[in-house]
């Protein structure tokens, strides 16, 4: 090779087929072994970045969702992130399940455990706390079919500890009778 | 990137043969190579393996470590070949770069147990007529020089490197790769000639 250093010429060498047939070998083994992870993390990636994408979407259309709802448990799941930027949200979250399931016309015992849900943290929010009792007294007045707010019957956590009203008809009244629609005793 | 071969004296040597630039033959491998496709790495594989083994025999004295250290670049090319950019040269500049780090890192090691060196058995493998271990006196030569003069003298006289490509796999300038080829052979010159 080398016409300066002919000395060199014993170190240039041919490497033997034996060799060449363990290189070959052991590149395409790297191949074959290398090419899946590489996929597999496009792959993960993708759905990652999917998913991402996908997370705002999922907790817009969670937001309406009540207890029973496909979506409920995503919105759940959302609201420790949410609440970081919105203290009321959880509470306002509840009040408003509370009133979708009482227009709804839900069964007692969903209405009952989301009224008692919401109870535990409108505590500090007498707006909200007024929106849901609000809510629960016209519930309420659609069942008896009256007109005038009157506590004739009521629920575990509806009207037990209510400041405002008369208890006068509260230990006689339904509570968890055989209807499986909330406040439908006076219904026809 | 193809360029006109300009003949151009540079310190009193003529090298317009090692600025020609035409369609490099591992150009049509290259795509293929970032693709990992067997068959590119098998065709850059028969096409460089030889120069790659000799320069790495010359450089670390050990057929068979040098033939390791060549399987290890091929394996990192493979692992590398996604991040690949450039022509054949840059392929084949790769190729020799990743090659003499894995030397660098056999000097290491060898630092580190001394005895590998100074331990070894001179033998004729049974697969190969060629020797497995580089002549003593030809070594003690080399051993004169730094590693990176080894480089040189090894990718200009045994691979048959052109300038171009010696600076690419070294990452010098092409004038500092003839500058500094030219005091390694000069050193290399001295201690044949103290040896005979």
């Amino acid at each position: 090779m080398s016409h300066v250093f002919p000395e060199l010429e014993p170190i240039r060498v041919r490497v033997d087929p034996g060799v060449r047939a363990r290189h070959l070998a052991a590149i395409d083994a790297e191949i074959a072994t290398s090419v899946t992870p590489k996929s597999n993390r496009r792959r993960l990636l993708a759905i990652a970045l999917a998913t991402v994408l996908l997370l705002p979407v999922v907790a817009l259309a969670a937001e309406s969702s009540a207890p029973g709802d496909f979506l409920y448990p995503f919105k759940r799941a959302f609201e420790p992130v949410v609440q970081i930027f919105d203290d009321d949200i959880v509470a306002t979250h509840r009040v408003g399940e509370v009133e979708t399931l009482i227009s709804r016309d839900a069964s007692r015992d969903v209405v009952d455990r989301s009224v008692t849900d919401a109870r535990d943290v409108v505590i500090d929010h007498p707006f909200l706390r007024e929106r849901l009792e609000r809510a629960i007294d016209e519930a309420r007045r659609d069942d008896s079919g009256q007109t005038e707010p009157s506590p004739t019957e009521t629920t575990t956590a509806t009207v037990t500890d209510r400041a405002a009203p008369t208890p006068v008809d509260t230990t006689t009244t339904t509570v968890g009778g055989s209807s499986d629609r909330p406040y439908a005793d006076g219904r026809g | 990137m193809s360029r006109s071969t300009l003949a151009l004296p540079i310190e009193g040597v003529w090298i317009g043969h090692l600025t020609d630039e035409s369609v490099h033959p591992l150009d049509r491998w290259t795509a293929g190579i970032r693709h990992r496709s067997n068959e590119a790495f098998r065709h850059v594989y028969e096409a460089t393996v030889d120069d790659l083994v000799s320069f790495a025999f010359g450089m670390v004295g050990d057929r068979r470590t040098a033939e390791d250290i060549v399987q290890d670049a091929f394996i990192e090319l493979v692992r590398a070949s996604s991040k690949l950019k450039g022509d054949g040269r840059s392929l084949k500049a790769w190729l020799f770069r990743s090659v003499r780090y894995g030397c660098l890192d056999e000097y290491r090691r060898r630092s580190r147990r001394p005895e590998v060196l100074t331990e070894r058995v001179p033998e004729t493998p049974a697969e190969s007529e060629e020797p497995r271990w580089l002549d003593p006196g030809l070594q003690a030569a080399l051993s004169q020089l730094s590693a990176k003069q080894r480089s040189l003298v090894l990718m200009r006289h045994v691979v048959g490197l052109s300038g171009d490509e010696v600076a690419a796999a070294t990452g010098m300038s092409r004038k500092a790769v003839y500058a500094a080829t030219d005091r390694a052979e000069a050193k290399l010159r001295d201690a044949m000639e103290g040896q005979s």
